[in-house]
C-alpha cells in the first residue's frame, strides 16, 4: 500500500497559463535534450507537472499527473483530436485516427463492429494460427543460431496475424516482409510530421522521413486500393474490416463508401493494428529477457495453459503475460497525447483558452515517482497485486479514454498476450550483455537500433517445434 | 432515472461505462459489458454512459427503438 502523492502545481487562476518555455527557451532545451523524451523529462524537472509548451495554435498545456488528467482527455463534446491529429493526414488520409467530429463519428461507427469482443472472438483462432506460423518460423531462425532485429520478426509477425484477421485472404503473406518495411518508412514519416507540424510553414522546414515516407505512403495505398480490387473480384464472407467497410452505409444517404474513403479507413486499420502492437511487444521481451524471474514466471503460466487459444476468454489464463505486457507499456510510454479545447476551460486552475491544445505524455507520466511504485523498475506484479486496485482513473492512459479509447486495444492484448504465451512455451531470447533499450520516437515507440539478440530453443520445452 | 442497454456485438471492453457507473455494470469472461434490465441510472450518468462508450454500444432505452 502506498500513498499517491497529489499533484503539485502554482495554480494561480486569474485566467494565467501554465508556466513553460518561450519558443526560442524551448529550441535551445530541445537542442541540449537532443531527444524528444529528454525534452519532456527536463520541462517536468523544470515546470512540474502543469506546463505549457509553445506547440500549436495557441500552445499546448502539458500535464503530468492524473490529478489533472480528466474531461480534457475524455469529454468529446468539449474537445477534440485537433491539430497534432490533423499533422498526419498526409500519411493516414482521412482516416479515423485523425479525423473529427461528424466525419470521425460515421468512420468510427462503420470500423466498430470489427472490434467487439464477439468480433473478436472469432478472430481468435486465426490470430493464434498466424502467430503459431510464426513462431514456427522462429524455430528456423533459433536453428540458425544467428542474431537477428527481435523488433523487425516481430513486426512481421504482427503484420502477418494483422493481415489475416482484418483482410483475411486479400493480401498475400508473401507480402509481409515488404509491407513492414513500407509501413516502417510510413511511421517514421509520421514521427517527422508530429515533430514539426508547429513550425511555421513559411520557414520551409523539411520534414524528417518524408524523402522516403511520401513513395511508401503511396505505395501502401496502391496495395489496399489492389486488395479491395480482390475482394470486390472474388467476394468472401469473412467477418473482416475489408467486408465491413465495403458493406458500410452513409446513414443519410444509404451511400457505400467512396474508394478513396475506403483506402484511408484502411490504411488507418493497418497502421493502427500493425506497428503499436509490434513496438510494444519488442519491448516486452526486451525486458523479459533481462529479467529472468519475471520470464521464468511467464514461462511457468504458459506450461501451465491448457487451452486452445480458441476464443477471447482464453486470456483470463494469461494474466501474468497481460502484466509482463502492460508493465512493458508503462516504461515504453509515448511522447504526447493531445486533445484541442473547443471552448474556454481550465485545468489545475491554469487557463486553457479555446483552439489551444491540452496533452499529456505517457512517457514522463508513467515514470512519475508520486504516482507510481518505484517507477524505473521493471515489475510486472504491479498489474497483478493491489497497487492494480489502487491506481488513479487516469493514471493508465495508453489507450487513451473516453469515446476516443483506442479501437485496437482488445486485439493488442489479444495478440499480445497469445504471442507472449506462445513465445515462451518454446523460446528464451539472448540479448547482448549490457543491452540497454532506447526510445525511438516513429509516432510508436520503438527501440533504437531495434532488439538484436539469438532466438533460443529452451531445452526443457514441452512443445516441439 | 433511465435504463440502459448495451449491445453486446458492438462492445469492445474498454470499462469506460464501469468508469462511470462502477458495479452497476458487470463483464462476461470475454469482457462484454451488461446491466440488470431493471437497473435505471440517474439521466446524467446514463447520458454520460452513452456519450463515453468508445463503442456507440449504449442506448438509453427510450432510445433504443431504432436499434438491434
Amino acid at each position: 500500500m502506498r500513498r499517491r502523492v497529489p499533484a503539485r502545481n502554482g495554480a494561480p487562476g486569474n485566467g494565467l497559463r501554465a508556466p513553460g518555455p518561450s519558443r526560442i527557451e524551448a529550441a535551445r532545451i530541445f537542442a541540449r535534450a537532443r531527444d524528444p523524451f529528454v525534452f519532456l523529462d527536463r520541462c517536468v524537472a523544470r515546470y512540474g507537472d502543469l506546463y505549457s509548451l509553445p506547440l500549436g495554435p495557441n500552445g499546448t498545456t502539458v500535464v503530468n499527473h492524473p490529478d489533472y488528467v480528466g474531461s480534457w482527455l475524455s469529454d468529446y463534446s468539449r474537445y477534440h483530436k485537433g491539430v497534432m491529429s490533423r499533422a498526419l493526414v498526409p500519411a493516414l488520409g482521412e482516416s479515423t485516427p485523425v479525423a473529427d467530429g461528424e466525419s470521425w463519428r460515421r468512420s468510427r461507427k462503420a470500423l466498430n463492429p470489427a472490434f467487439g469482443r464477439r468480433n473478436l472472438d472469432g478472430l481468435a483462432p486465426i490470430i493464434a494460427a498466424s502467430l503459431t506460423d510464426s513462431m514456427d518460423r522462429w524455430g528456423d531462425l533459433a536453428d540458425s543460431g544467428e542474431e537477428v532485429d527481435i523488433y523487425r520478426e516481430l513486426s512481421i509477425m504482427a503484420m502477418a496475424a494483422l493481415q489475416r484477421s482484418m483482410f483475411s485472404s486479400s493480401v498475400d503473406d508473401e507480402d509481409v516482409p515488404e509491407l513492414v518495411d513500407l509501413f516502417r518508412r510510413q511511421t517514421t514519416y509520421m514521427g517527422g510530421l508530429m515533430m514539426t507540424f508547429w513550425i511555421p510553414s513559411r520557414l520551409r522546414v523539411p520534414v524528417p522521413g518524408a524523402r522516403r515516407g511520401v513513395p511508401a505512403v503511396a505505395a501502401i495505398r496502391d496495395r489496399i486500393r489492389a486488395a479491395i480490387a480482390h475482394r470486390r473480384a472474388k467476394p468472401t464472407d469473412a467477418p473482416d474490416v475489408l467486408n465491413l467497410l465495403l458493406d458500410a452505409r452513409d446513414e443519410d444517404t444509404g451511400d457505400p463508401l467512396a474508394d478513396e474513403d475506403l483506402v484511408d479507413q484502411l490504411m488507418g486499420v493497418w497502421f493502427g493494428g500493425f506497428d503499436t502492437t509490434a513496438s510494444a511487444l519488442v519491448w516486452t521481451l526486451a525486458f523479459l529477457a533481462q529479467h529472468p524471474d519475471a520470464a521464468e514466471k511467464l514461462r511457468r503460466e504458459a506450461d501451465a495453459y491448457q487451452g486452445d487459444f480458441s476464443s477471447y476468454a482464453e486470456v483470463n489464463a494469461m494474466p501474468y503475460a497481460k502484466a509482463a505486457f502492460d508493465e512493458a507499456q508503462r516504461l515504453q510510454g509515448a511522447l504526447l497525447l493531445t486533445r484541442q479545447a473547443l471552448e474556454d476551460d481550465e485545468v489545475g486552475g491554469y487557463f486553457i483558452p479555446r483552439g489551444s491544445q491540452v496533452g499529456v505524455s505517457a512517457y514522463t507520466l508513467n515514470r512519475h515517482p508520486g504516482v507510481w511504485d518505484d517507477p524505473e523498475r521493471f515489475d510486472p506484479e504491479r498489474w497483478l497485486d493491489e497497487r492494480r486496485d489502487e491506481q488513479h482513473r487516469y493514471q493508465w492512459v495508453q489507450f487513451g479514454a473516453g469515446p476516443r479509447h483506442c479501437i485496437g486495444a482488445g486485439m493488442a492484448y489479444l495478440e499480445a498476450q497469445f504471442a507472449l504465451t506462445l513465445f515462451a512455451r518454446r523460446f528464451h531470447l539472448e540479448v547482448q550483455p549490457g543491452f540497454v533499450p532506447r526510445h525511438d520516437f516513429h509516432l510508436s515507440v520503438g527501440i533504437k537500433g531495434g532488439l538484436p539478440a539469438r532466438i533460443v530453443r529452451r531445452s526443457d520445452a514441452s512443445v516441439v517445434g | 432515472m433511465k435504463r440502459i442497454v448495451i449491445h453486446a456485438d458492438l462492445c469492445q471492453g474498454t470499462r469506460e461505462c464501469a468508469a462511470i457507473a462502477g458495479s452497476a455494470v458487470t463483464f462476461d469472461a470475454t469482457g462484454i459489458a451488461s446491466v440488470g434490465a431493471d437497473v435505471a441510472f440517474p439521466d446524467d450518468v446514463a447520458n454520460r454512459m452513452v456519450a463515453m462508450c468508445p463503442s456507440m454500444a449504449i442506448s438509453t432505452l427510450d432510445d433504443d427503438a431504432n436499434t438491434d
